[in-house]
């Protein structure tokens, strides 16, 4: 920047350490009023030319530092970087969720994204009411088995319902039939609650391999105490709760 | 150098393009008048600038640092450029102002005068050693102090005090013999 002070005191510092003699002294102090006012003004700046180094200035510059990222910008830009890959997974884990779900729907026992499925049902009991996923999901399981029996594939199917008689003598479950053993009759009509069923479909038919009550009537005989598999302990027969496992009762 | 330009430069070494711009516009001002009273022409004296800061982009990439003044490395580059820019011509009297000195205040005519009084101070001044040239410039073309112009020449006050006095006193007489021939 330009300086302004007065000659005088620009001058001031003139003399140093070599005296100027008498009469050269006044003589260099006028010379040098003359100096400031010739050196002073300066054409100006041609401005194309000089916007022009400008550019090439900081054109320069950009080439230079590849990575031209000052101290805090670094830092913002981790957690950009951070916010980005984060945004990403979710997005990732999301579309891939919805997508497992969407193919994974229509899938039957048997099918290669059937386990996918029973796994997105086991990730919605920790979104849903238990009660409320507990009947979806029943109802999807007799639903599958219908499905099956209607196509003629063969699988192994698990699902769980009430047992019910008809006025003809027949039991079913959701509205499966199921054939027994006559010998079983007297078994089938002491369980109570909801039964799990385990079985096979194939070619239109349901055979039951295992049938798991949730408890047995006090009225049941002795004898049923001691079936097939052994040993069994029916939980709440002596009308406590019990934590012991459910009995499976084979019956074909 | 105050401890905003010293953040100013770490921040211009790390590739802050907004830093080295502020650089730019902060000190081209002051090298090209150095420069321009120096070649006595402008399109030369705005090369000889954007050289001298590609030189500080250079001396960023060597890592260089500026332990005294920032402004008297500049200087001391542009006087450097201005010397190889003689160097190379081989001439270094030759007087290449183009320009007439412009001011509200005076006629063509005494512009016309001044001008001519310019181009013999700069053909004077050539004639000078580097360093009288230098102090010349700096103490009555930009004012600088005798400190200021110790810092960018390395020099103490006292030693810029005697060669202020020397570089006048030749300059005045080069002048002076000048008038007596003409």
């Amino acid at each position: 920047m330009m300086d302004h002070r007065p000659s005088n005191e620009i001058n001031s510092g003139l003399v140093g350490e070599e005296p100027l003699n008498e009469q050269e002294s006044p003589a260099l102090l006028a010379f040098t009023q003359e100096l400031e006012a010739l050196l002073g003004p300066v054409p100006p700046r041609e401005e194309r030319r000089a916007r022009a180094n400008r550019s090439a200035f900081l054109t320069a510059a950009a080439d230079q530092f590849t990575t031209p990222v000052p101290a805090p910008a670094r830092w913002q830009g981790w957690w950009r970087r951070l916010l980005l890959q984060g945004t990403t997974l979710v997005l990732f884990f999301s579309v891939s969720w919805m997508s497992a779900r969407v193919a994974s729907a229509g899938s039957l026992p048997g099918d290669t994204l059937y386990p996918v499925k029973l796994t997105v049902e086991q990730i919605d009991l920790l979104l849903y009411d238990e009660a409320q996923w507990e009947t979806q999901v029943q109802s999807q399981r007799l639903s599958e088995v219908l499905t099956l029996l209607q196509s003629g594939r063969k699988a192994e199917v698990e699902f769980q319902g009430t047992l019910q008689q008809s006025s003809d003598g027949s039991w079913h479950i959701g509205g499966i039939a199921l054939d027994f053993d006559p010998e079983k009759q007297i078994l089938i009509q002491h369980m109570c609650g909801p039964v799990r069923v385990q079985g096979v479909v194939a070619r239109g038919e349901f055979q039951v391999l295992y049938l798991t009550p949730s408890c047995l009537s006090l009225e049941a005989p002795e004898h049923l105490l001691s079936p097939i598999p052994t040993p069994l302990i029916f939980p709440g027969r002596d009308g406590a709760p019990s934590s012991e496992p459910i009995n499976r009762y084979l019956v074909s | 150098m105050t401890s905003d330009d010293t953040a100013l430069l770490e921040r211009a070494r790390g590739g802050d393009r907004h830093a080295l711009a502020m650089i730019y516009d902060e000190y081209s001002p002051a090298i090209y008048r150095y420069l321009y009273r120096r070649v006595g022409n402008t399109g030369l004296a705005e090369d000889l600038t954007g050289q001298v800061f590609l030189k500080l982009l250079e001396a960023f990439q060597r890592d260089q640092l500026w332990n005294s003044s920032f402004r008297g490395w500049l200087y001391r580059i542009a006087h450097n450029l201005v010397v190889d820019h003689y160097r190379k011509q081989g001439d270094r009297n030759q007087v290449e102002l183009e320009e007439t000195l412009e001011s509200d205040d005076l006629g063509p005519e005494h512009g016309a005068e001044l001008t001519i009084r310019f181009q013999k101070i700069r053909g004077a001044l050539n004639t000078l050693t580097e360093e009288q040239a230098q102090v010349i410039l700096l103490r009555f073309g930009e004012g600088l102090s005798n400190r200021e112009v110790g810092e960018i020449m390395a020099r103490s006050e006292g030693a810029i005090k005697a060669l202020q006095h020397r570089a006048l006193s030749a300059l005045r007489r080069l002048l002076l013999e000048e008038e007596v021939e003409g």
